[in-house]
């Protein structure tokens, strides 16, 4: 009797957590499995005329070494990608890092800089992209005029143009990175710090020793999550630029996605696709080994 | 509150205050000038593009407002779209999908942290690989996969594709229900309840607080996403949307940098009142040990 009952309560579970699963596998299995197939299938075929494509092998993946040695403006975009994500993960992360353990660490107007630092996340990027076009090319100028530097403005003068599109990616990303080193930091316990304390360590100790080895995975996690992005992030370029920037301030990232968007975009579609899954390819094992490092590598407080 | 003691005598907190500083007033000087900017006349800022108004001109906003207007081509025919549309379309946008993504992820938490199947470890599996796989070039697929099922250029379809259990905030909550106690719910069980009453008044009320947390980062990333209607809906302009054509728009009386900033202010204030209420809930400590108050 008890075993028919628990098998009743077994089945009923069963019941719900299949009808639970259902909507979102359902969602996973065509928004994440069916796309990114069909993406594979796109990447060997050629566009004829409206919804309809035809098979060529792998022509495309052909087509892009030629253009890849042709258009410069592949290794720009390349170059610009690698360059915005060395700087600005080094720059978001290690900032984001030693502004968390200010906050955690309950310093001088710690509250204001918190809310300071998060505000630029909450903001539409399209606001903020906005006043720094107008500031940087409208206020700058005026204001380095007063120190003698002449300057047609920091996005107008084409050696800063990039440099000052990764400052203002930098700049308005430290939101949820220090909401989560500081979530990461507030579950460390009270008596390890106690314990450093008593034993004199400094805060750079304390630091090296206690908060990194332990808001690592944290870290890490960001790090990789950025480095999978590499070649799909595209740095606010179409914000500032809309479907017009100029070569020279490319990214992979906006490449695609301005290629995606634009009208009459079907046709491009299977280079598109071709071109995704080679860099895919490109990053997939650069981000394992990167993981791995992380995880072999990373601070301990055993060490 | 505990103080945890970092003195202003440390050299660390001198250094990361003296940044910390720096960074402030490379937000809050740029944000002042804008605001004043955007009260300026064209010939005022020409002529001093620093200094504060010679005569505030407030009627900018209003100018702003009334030239946020979107041109939709649809079958031939062209629709205007102005800021009211664009409000409704925002709002059904940002709310649907905030509250469709933080239910599914919820949902699919609740099943695979309470209850014991085999399978809750392919899910979490699933999670896990889809945070790292870095996955390029799969727009142009997903465009053609909203076409074929009739979820392209529709706010509906958008819910749909936003409506998935994948990232941070599964992970959120799972470990949140993991984390609770199941006392109540075996004492609803012994009552008769079932599964989906025990998840609707036990599980739900319990996560309420990450619930409307988690909600709410989602409605602002979606309120601020200026690309949906651009990459999906290009029938349904939203306010970020109007915002990025008004950036671009060479229409006289807006193209200037005074009328660019009144509009861009126009877009963010909304969102800074929601902040002001909602920034303790909002910046709360969310970790993937859930919310700490």
């Amino acid at each position: 009797m008890r075993g028919i009952k628990i098998s009743q309560k077994k089945k009923k579970d069963l019941i719900f957590y299949s009808l639970a699963l259902l909507y979102p596998l359902s969602q996973f299995c065509i928004f994440y499995i069916g796309v990114n197939f069909n993406s594979v299938l796109l990447a060997f075929k050629e566009y004829e005329t409206v919804n309809s494509y035809s098979w060529v092998g792998f022509e495309n993946f052909e087509n892009l070494f030629v253009l890849f040695r042709e258009r410069t403006m592949f290794r720009v975009a390349l170059k610009n990608s690698l360059a915005a994500f060395a700087v600005g993960t080094a720059c978001g992360l290690s900032f984001g890092l030693f502004f968390s353990y200010y906050i955690f660490k309950r310093a001088a107007g710690y509250k204001f800089f918190k809310v300071l630092l998060f505000l630029p996340s909450i903001i539409p990027a399209i606001s903020l992209v906005v006043m720094f076009k107008q500031f940087a090319d409208g206020a700058m100028p005026a204001i380095l005029k007063a120190v003698g530097i002449r300057t047609p403005g920091l996005l107008a003068d084409p050696d800063l143009t990039f440099g000052s599109i990764i400052f203002y990616n930098v700049w308005v990303s430290f939101g949820t990175g220090i909401l989560m080193y500081v979530g990461a930091m507030e579950n460390i316990s009270t008596s390890v710090f106690e314990a450093a304390k008593m034993d004199g360590a400094s805060y750079g100790v304390e630091f090296c020793r206690i908060v990194l080895p332990l808001v690592w995975g944290t870290f890490s996690t960001f790090l990789i999550v950025n480095l999978g992005g590499l070649f799909i992030n595209q740095w606010n370029i179409y914000a500032f630029y809309g479907g017009g920037a100029e070569e020279s301030v490319y990214t992979i990232g906006y490449y695609l996605y301005k290629e995606s968007v634009k009208v009459n975009a079907y046709a491009g579609y299977p280079q598109l696709a071709a071109f995704g899954i080679l860099l895919s390819l490109v990053t997939m094992p650069i981000v394992y080994a990167v993981k791995w490092a992380c995880e072999r590598f990373g601070p301990s407080t055993e060490r | 509150m505990k103080n945890r003691g970092l003195s202003l005598r440390s050299p660390y907190a001198i250094v990361t205050l003296c940044i910390l500083i720096l960074y402030v007033v490379s937000l809050l000087f740029p944000s002042a000038w804008g605001l004043w900017t955007a009260m300026k006349s064209n010939l005022d800022y020409l002529g001093d593009p620093l200094g504060l108004p010679d005569t505030w001109h407030f009627e900018n906003f209003l100018t702003a407002l009334d030239n946020y207007m979107v041109q939709v081509f649809k079958d031939g025919r062209t629709y205007y779209f102005y800021i009211e549309s664009m409000l409704l379309f925002s709002l059904l946008y940002a709310v649907g999908a905030a509250f469709f993504t933080t239910f599914v992820c919820c949902l699919v938490a609740y099943v695979t942290s309470r209850f014991n199947f085999v399978f809750n470890k392919v899910v979490y599996g699933i999670v896990i690989v889809t945070m790292t796989l870095p996955i390029v070039g799969s727009l142009p697929s997903e465009i053609q996969m909203l076409k074929m099922l009739n979820l392209y250029d529709n706010i509906v379809g958008m819910w749909v594709l936003k409506s998935n259990f994948l990232g941070l905030y599964y992970l959120v909550f799972y470990s949140t229900f993991k984390s609770l106690p199941k006392d109540y719910s075996e004492a609803a069980y012994i009552d008769g309840a079932s599964n989906f009453v025990v998840f609707v008044r036990i599980g739900l009320p319990l996560v309420r607080n990450i619930f409307f947390t988690i909600m709410l980062i989602k409605f602002i990333e979606f309120w601020n996403d200026y690309t949906a209607t651009l990459t999906y809906m290009p029938s349904y302009p939203t306010l970020a949307f109007g915002l990025y054509e008004y950036s671009f728009s060479a229409a006289p009386e807006i193209n200037n940098t005074p009328m660019r900033m009144a509009g861009c202010f126009v877009l963010a204030v909304p969102i800074l009142i929601v902040f002001l209420f909602t920034h303790d809930r909002m910046m709360s400590n969310l970790s993937m040990g859930g919310v700490k108050e």
